[in-house]
């Protein structure tokens, strides 16, 4: 009896030496020296063969699947992409005369952008955010593939978010949709400006839009360039619904983010 | 040898939870796998087991994938008191269980927003999605422990034989 209550008494005394250690790891003055993110990234390496050997069965399982109940529309499917693709190389070969023409007035102008030049390369999502509290994605793409913290991600609709944490072989991205996540935005229509702040569920709110702006429902909204990390007129989402009051300073906008974030599997960073 | 069993376990869990359970997220709200199972042993075996793997399940959620170490004491406190509680609560296994689970979700989301909020100074979602996202959260979480029940039940006569 004596025995029991005495493991009893040093289990709870481990208990409390390991939350104090935890506590004490993550005060601002041992933070600095990060301890916990080098565990992190060695964890986060370790574990990379599992999470894309994983992804990538759950992919083939689900893929396969689909496929298996979509083969009877295949062939008409297959004629109209063909169809869509001819036309695709037509609009292709005109933009490419286009982005020739772009480059030497460009040149012409001396206009150097921070982002000329700068190539897409194409990343996997291998895994989610377990936690409600934050909403991130993991990126088979790391060090080795050049990327850096801070880099945009899109994908073919548009804002997807940014890389914050790096890996040898993984990142993690924050999308927007995160509390955490502030982009400076545009309306593509009027250019009144302000700042998109994520939500977790439901849509972006823009912050600080002046109760002057000529902003309205169904308005493109996109990237205003206007920091380091995203260029300019990357599309971020529709304006839902907006709303001001005689007194404010502001008016409340909401915004429909373009990407589908449940559907998420193939994204681009945008490498410098 | 048990423990490193466990943790072998808790890591294929949490895997589990970042490529498929995080995909089926009902309106942006995932279910925590980990969290269910802190419960569970809690509800069987009591406050120091439930201590324990709460902790365990806290320390692989916040090194494999979380961004600040605070599952590890939220997971931990939850485990001992739900294990503590577990004593005064009357009723069936099932009612027990989900009692269980729904004090846990609560109890696990405001321990984790204090600590985020205050010690973390994270900005948060508006209080509507808060709330939503609460709701949906014992709503998921209570429906994903019944499917797992029988899977644990199984689960445990394999990890926990040698005690």
């Amino acid at each position: 009896m004596y025995y029991e209550s005495e493991k009893r008494k040093n289990l709870y005394i481990w208990i409390i030496v390991l939350i104090v250690i935890i506590l004490i790891l993550n005060t601002p003055a041992i933070r600095k020296f990060k301890i916990l993110h080098a565990a992190r990234v060695l964890a986060s390496n370790v574990l990379f063969p599992f999470k894309y050997a994983g992804t990538a069965s759950y992919n083939a399982t689900t893929t396969g699947t689909r496929n298996f109940i979509r083969i009877k529309g295949i062939q008409s499917e297959n004629e109209r992409l063909k169809k869509e693709l001819s036309e695709y190389k037509a609009k292709n070969m005109l933009l490419a005369d286009l982005v020739n023409e772009n480059k030497i007035l460009r040149y012409m102008l001396n206009f150097k952008s921070r982002y000329f030049g700068a190539r897409l390369l194409p990343a996997q999502v291998i895994g989610r955010s377990a936690s409600n509290w934050f909403e991130t994605i993991e990126i088979n793409r790391g060090l080795s593939d050049s990327i850096a913290p801070n880099t945009a991600v899109i994908n073919d609709e548009g804002l997807v978010g940014m890389v914050f944490d790096v890996s040898q072989f993984s990142s993690k991205v924050l999308l927007i949709t995160d509390p955490s996540s502030a982009i400076s935005v545009i309306d593509a229509s009027s250019g009144d400006m302000g700042i998109a702040a994520g939500n977790s569920i439901g849509p972006l709110t823009i912050k600080y839009m002046s109760s002057t702006a000529d902003i309205k429902a169904g308005d493109r909204i996109i990237t205003s360039g206007m920091s380091d990390i995203f260029p300019k007129g990357i599309l971020v989402g529709k304006v839902r619904s907006v709303s001001k009051k005689d007194y404010d300073i502001f008016q409340k906008v909401e915004v429909t983010p373009v990407v589908n974030f449940s559907m998420l599997e193939n994204i681009f960073v945008i490498v410098k | 040898m048990r423990i490193l069993r466990f943790i072998v376990l808790l890591i294929s869990l949490f895997l589990l939870q970042t490529i498929v359970i995080s995909r089926y997220a009902i309106f942006g709200v995932r279910a925590d796998l980990l969290l269910i199972i802190t419960t569970l042993y809690a509800v069987n075996f009591g406050a120091e087991k439930g201590l324990v793997v709460g902790l365990l399940c806290g320390i692989v959620q916040d090194i494999f994938g979380g961004m600040l170490y605070i599952s590890t004491i939220s997971k931990g406190v939850l485990g001992f008191l739900i294990g503590t509680l577990k004593e005064s609560v009357l009723g069936t296994e099932e009612t027990v269980v989900l009692t269980a689970i729904l004090a846990a979700t609560v109890t696990n989301y405001f321990f984790e927003l204090v600590l985020l909020f205050f010690f973390f100074g994270k900005p948060l979602a508006s209080p509507l999605a808060l709330f939503i996202t609460l709701v949906i959260s014992c709503l998921y979480n209570s429906a994903l422990t019944f499917v797992l029940l029988p899977a644990f039940k199984a689960s445990t006569r394999y990890f926990m034989e040698e005690q």
